[in-house]
C-alpha cells in the first residue's frame, strides 16, 4: 500500500485513525457531497461579512476621515476602534482556524484539499482588506458548493461572486456601446471598459495564454462582462451605507450588447435583459469546453496533487475524464484521485500550509484555541491570532496571495534556504516550548506506521537522533517535505 | 514619510541582496566595488504617470480625471511625478536619468507572463528557469545572498544563492543538523538549500525582526556599504496595477511611486560616499494605456519608463527615441510604443557594475538578441 497517498490527497492520518482498507474509495467518497461543517465555534455568513466590511469602509471613508480631518492622531485612534468593532483583526485568524479545523478534524480532508486548490485557482489577491472579511466565507459559500457541480457552474459562480467582481474591478467597467456610455457621450464624457476581470477570466480562470487569445478577445470578453457589478440599481448619487459591499447585480444599462467575437466564435445577443444576462454564462460554457482550458486546468490539478511535471499519460487521463463527463467536477476530481493513487510513488514538494496541516494532523499538536469568540472592543488576544503568525512565518498566508494568480505550486518557489529554515525553525521552537513532548517513541512509531511505507528506514534514521529531537527530525525529513 | 502599514506587510515589499565579494580585499577592490540595486515594480508601472510627456496637452485630454498636476520640471519635453521629489533632487545633481518609451520585448499584456519575462530576460514565458540578474552574477563569478523569504526568479542562477529574512526562529542542535545534512544528500534542491542555510555567518541571525521598507532599505544601504558586503540588492514593490483609482498626484499610482522615491532617498542617505559607486534601476513588466478608463484607472499597455539613479549615472537626461503619443503613434492604437529593448539598459548596467564585458554578458545572459551597448551613453564608465 502507498500510504503517502493519504498525504498526497489529504493531510495524512492521525494516530487515532486506522488505515482505510480501500484508500481510493476512502478518498472518492469524500468528494461526492458537501461535508458537514465540523467547526463548532463562531462563524459568520458572507452576507454578515459584507455588513462588517461595508461598515468598516463606510465609517472610515465617509465618517472618520471627515470628522477627524484636522487631527491625524484622533483619526488613528478612532480607526483603531472601528477596526475592533468590525473585527478587522479577528476574522482572518477565525477563517484560518475554521479552514484548518476542517482539514485536520473534519470528516473530509480530501474535499478540503480540493477546496484549497480551487480557492487558490480563483485567488483573491491581498487587496481592500478582503482577506480580513470576505475570503473565508467566499471559499465556503461560493466555491465549496460549486465543487459538486460542473466546471462551468464553478467558473460562473465565482465570476459573478462579489469577491471576484470587486477584486478584479468589474464594477468599474462600462460597455462602450451601453446606454450608460451613450449618456456619458451626451455630456461630452467618454465611457470605457475595465479589462481586468475579462482578461483574468481568460488567462487565469479558464483558457490560459496557451489559447492564443488576442487583445480583441480580451476586449470582447470584458464587453460580455460589462453590467455585472456591485452597485445598487438606481442608487443615484445617494451614498449607500455599505459602500461597494452590496450584492452583485446585472445592470443592463452598463452592458455592451455586442456582437462579440471570442476565440474565433461569434456571439450575437438577442433583445432583452435576460439575453444580456445570459451571455456571460453562454461564453463561459464555451470557454470551459476549449482544449486549452481543459489541458490548462487538468495539468494544474495533476501538478498540485501528483507531481510537479506530470507525464502526458497522467494529464491525458484527467483530460479524458473532463471530456467524457462534459466537465463534471466530481468525475474530474475522482480521476485526479485515481491517478494520484496509481502514481503515489511520484513525489511533490508540499506548499508550506499543506505541510503545516499534515504535521499538525499527524502529530496531534495542541493547536486550536479553546475559544474563538471575540468581544469586538479590544485587540484580539495573541493565542487567538497564533495561526496567522505561524502562516506568516512560513511565508504563506493562504487568504492573501499578493497577485491574482495565487500561490505557486512549484518547488523552486518554495525551496530556498530561508523557507526551509522556517519549517525546521518552527518545529524547533515548538520542541523548545515543550509542545512536542507527547511525541515519545511509541507515538512516533504509530505516526510512521500509519503514514509511511518505508517504516524501518525511517526508524533507523531516527535512531541516530539525540536530544529528544526525533519529532523535529521526522517532520523535517525529506519523506515529509516531499510527498 | 508616513508608512502605511497595509502597504508594508510581509511580502508586499521585499529586499534581496546579492553578490558577496570575496572576503580577502585589497584597496583597488574597495575603490572599484560597485553596487547594483534593482527595484521591481510589479503590476505594470505607468511610464506616462511617472514621467509625463508635456506637449500638446494630450494627457489632459485623454486622462481628464487622473492627469497629474504640479509636476516637477525635467526638460522641455518631459516632467516628473510630484511624488518622485527625492528622485528629482538626484536629477538636479546629475545623479538621475530616465529611459523612456522602452520595455522588455513582450506585448501580450499578461502580468504573469510579463513578470516572468522581466525577471528571466527571455522572450517565451516560463521557458527560462533562471533570472537575468542571476545569470549575470554567474558570469561575473560572484556568490549571492538575498534578503527575502522567497528566492525571486530574477536572482536565480547556476550559483548557490542564499536567501535570508529576519525572524526569531533558531536552528536545532548540531547533532540534528549533521544528520539532516547527510539525509538530504539524494535530494539536490533540498541539499543545496540546507548546505547554504548551515553555512550562514552568525551575523545573519542578528538582523532586526522588522520588515518594513524603511528598515529593509536601511539594511540594504548598510550592507552595500560594507567593503566585503553584497554588491546587488533587489527590492520589490507591488500594487502598480491601477485599473481603478489610479488617481492624480495623490492617487494609488502616486502612492506607489512615493515608495520607489523613498527607496532612492533612503539609499542615498544610508550609502553616503558609496552612492557614487552605485546604480539604482527600476524594472516593470509593461506600461499602461494612454487613455483612462471609467474607474479612474488605466489598462495594461506596452511602453513605459525606467528610472535610473546613483553616482554611476552619466548625467541627467531622458534617453528615448520618442515615438509620440498621438493616435497614429500608439502601439495597437492604445499604448505608448516601445522603441528600445529594455534589456539593453539592464545588460549595460550589469556590465558597468560587475566590470564585465558587455558582449560577454549579452551572449551569456540575453543570448537571443544582439542588444544595444548603452554603457557609454547612460553610465560613467
Amino acid at each position: 500500500m502507498n500510504k503517502s497517498f493519504f498525504r498526497k490527497v489529504g493531510f495524512g492520518l492521525g494516530v487515532d485513525e486506522s488505515i482505510p482498507s480501500d484508500p481510493l474509495e476512502w478518498s472518492i467518497s469524500q468528494i461526492e457531497k458537501l461535508p458537514k461543517l465540523h467547526w463548532s465555534g463562531p462563524i459568520y455568513s458572507l452576507k454578515e461579512m459584507m455588513e462588517f466590511h461595508g461598515k468598516y469602509n463606510y465609517q472610515d471613508r465617509r465618517v472618520l476621515r471627515k470628522k477627524f480631518k484636522n487631527s491625524r492622531k484622533d483619526y488613528k485612534r478612532a480607526k483603531k476602534l472601528l477596526k475592533y468593532q468590525t473585527g478587522h483583526y479577528y476574522f482572518e485568524p477565525l477563517w484560518l482556524y475554521i479552514r484548518h479545523n476542517e482539514a485536520i478534524n473534519g470528516s473530509s480532508p480530501v474535499f478540503q484539499r480540493f477546496l484549497h486548490f480551487w480557492g487558490n485557482h480563483f485567488a483573491i489577491q491581498q487587496k481592500d482588506a478582503m482577506y480580513s472579511y470576505d475570503v473565508g466565507p467566499y471559499h465556503r459559500e461560493i466555491i465549496a458548493p460549486a465543487m459538486l457541480k460542473n466546471i462551468e457552474d464553478l467558473v460562473y459562480d465565482v465570476t459573478i461572486s462579489w469577491a471576484m467582481i470587486h477584486n478584479l474591478d468589474n464594477s468599474k467597467s462600462i460597455g462602450p456601446n451601453s446606454p450608460r456610455a451613450f449618456k456619458y457621450s451626451t455630456r461630452g464624457k467618454s465611457a470605457n471598459l475595465n479589462e481586468n476581470h475579462g482578461r483574468e477570466l481568460l488567462e487565469l480562470h479558464t483558457v490560459s495564454p496557451n489559447a492564443g487569445y488576442t487583445q480583441n478577445d480580451v476586449i470582447d470578453m470584458s464587453k460580455v462582462m460589462s453590467g455585472w457589478m456591485h452597485r445598487i440599481p438606481k442608487m443615484s448619487s445617494k451614498i449607500h451605507k455599505r459602500e461597494e459591499n452590496v450584492p452583485v447585480h446585472f445592470i443592463e444599462e452598463y452592458h455592451d450588447s455586442g456582437p462579440f467575437n471570442i476565440l474565433g466564435k461569434k456571439y450575437v445577443e438577442s433583445f432583452g435583459t435576460k439575453a444580456a444576462r445570459e451571455m456571460l454564462r453562454k461564453v463561459i460554457k464555451d470557454l470551459v469546453k476549449t482544449p486549452a482550458c481543459i489541458e490548462f486546468i487538468s495539468k494544474k490539478l495533476c501538478n498540485h496533487f501528483i507531481t510537479q511535471y506530470p507525464s502526458d499519460e497522467i494529464v491525458n487521463s484527467v483530460i479524458s475524464a473532463w471530456k467524457n463527463s462534459k466537465g463534471d467536477l466530481k468525475i474530474i476530481h475522482s480521476e485526479v484521485l485515481k491517478q494520484a493513487y496509481k502514481f503515489s510513488y511520484l513525489k511533490k514538494f508540499q506548499q508550506p500550509e499543506t505541510w503545516l496541516l499534515q504535521f499538525i494532523k499527524m502529530s496531534g499538536l495542541d493547536y486550536f484555541p479553546k475559544d474563538m469568540t471575540y468581544n469586538f472592543e479590544t485587540m484580539i488576544p495573541r493565542d487567538k491570532d497564533r495561526v496567522r503568525r505561524i502562516c506568516r512565518n512560513l511565508g504563506q498566508l493562504p487568504f492573501r496571495p499578493l497577485q491574482p494568480n495565487g500561490w505557486s505550486d512549484f518547488e523552486e518557489d518554495w525551496l530556498s534556504p530561508e523557507f526551509l529554515f522556517r519549517r525546521i525553525g518552527i518545529l524547533n521552537a515548538l520542541k523548545q516550548k515543550g509542545k512536542l513532548i507527547h511525541l515519545d517513541k511509541s507515538y512516533l512509531d504509530r505516526i510512521i506506521e500509519l503514514n509511511f511505507d518505508n517504516v524501518s528506514e525511517i526508524k533507523t534514521f531516527l535512531e541516530k537522533v539525540n536530544n529528544n529531537e526525533e519529532s523535529v527530525a521526522l517532520f523535517s525529513s525529506k519523506w515529509m517535505l516531499k510527498t | 514619510m508616513k508608512i502605511n502599514r497595509r502597504q508594508f506587510t510581509l511580502g508586499s515589499t521585499t529586499l534581496l541582496l546579492s553578490g558577496m565579494l570575496p572576503l580577502k580585499v585589497n584597496s583597488s577592490m574597495i575603490e572599484n566595488k560597485k553596487n547594483l540595486v534593482i527595484i521591481m515594480l510589479r503590476g505594470a508601472m505607468d511610464g506616462l504617470t511617472s514621467v509625463p510627456y508635456i506637449h500638446d496637452n494630450i494627457l489632459e485630454k485623454v486622462r481628464p480625471d487622473i492627469v497629474v498636476k504640479k509636476l516637477l520640471d525635467l526638460n522641455s519635453d518631459f516632467s516628473l511625478h510630484p511624488k518622485l521629489s527625492g528622485f528629482h533632487k538626484l536629477w538636479k545633481s546629475n545623479e538621475a536619468s530616465i529611459v523612456h518609451a522602452t520595455n522588455i520585448p513582450y506585448t501580450g499584456r499578461s502580468h504573469f507572463d510579463g513578470q516572468n519575462l522581466m525577471e528571466s530576460g527571455g522572450t517565451i514565458p516560463y521557458k527560462l528557469k533562471t533570472g537575468w540578474l542571476g545569470r549575470g552574477i554567474d558570469v561575473a563569478g560572484l556568490e549571492g545572498l538575498s534578503i527575502s523569504l522567497p528566492m525571486p526568479l530574477l536572482l536565480r542562477g547556476k550559483a548557490n544563492q542564499d536567501n535570508f529574512f529576519p525572524s526569531k526562529l533558531s536552528m536545532p542542535t548540531r547533532n540534528l543538523v549533521d544528520i539532516l545534512k547527510h539525509h538530504y544528500n539524494d535530494e539536490p534542491l533540498l541539499k543545496k538549500s540546507f548546505d547554504k542555510l548551515i553555512s550562514r555567518p552568525i551575523s545573519m541571525t542578528k538582523a532586526p525582526n522588522n520588515k518594513n521598507l524603511k528598515t529593509l532599505a536601511r539594511i540594504a544601504g548598510s550592507e552595500l556599504k560594507k567593503i566585503n558586503g553584497p554588491r546587488v540588492a533587489v527590492f520589490e514593490v507591488f500594487g502598480f496595477d491601477t485599473h481603478a483609482a489610479q488617481g492624480g498626484a495623490d492617487g494609488e499610482h502616486g502612492q506607489k511611486l512615493k515608495q520607489v522615491d523613498y527607496t532612492f532617498d533612503v539609499l542615498k542617505k544610508t550609502l553616503g560616499n558609496t552612492f557614487k559607486n552605485t546604480l539604482i534601476i527600476t524594472l516593470t513588466e509593461f506600461g499602461r494605456t494612454l487613455v483612462q478608463n471609467n474607474g479612474y484607472g488605466t489598462e495594461h499597455g506596452y511602453g513605459t519608463s525606467i528610472l535610473l539613479g546613483g553616482g554611476l549615472v552619466k548625467k541627467s537626461q531622458v534617453y528615448a527615441d520618442w515615438p509620440g503619443i498621438k493616435n497614429k503613434n500608439l502601439f495597437e492604437g492604445r499604448d505608448l510604443n516601445s522603441t528600445l529593448d529594455a534589456r539593453s539598459v539592464y545588460c549595460s548596467a550589469m556590465s558597468v557594475c560587475f566590470d564585465t564585458d558587455f558582449q560577454l554578458l549579452n551572449k551569456e545572459v540575453f543570448p537571443d538578441k544582439k542588444l544595444n551597448d548603452l554603457t557609454n551613453i547612460l553610465f560613467k564608465v
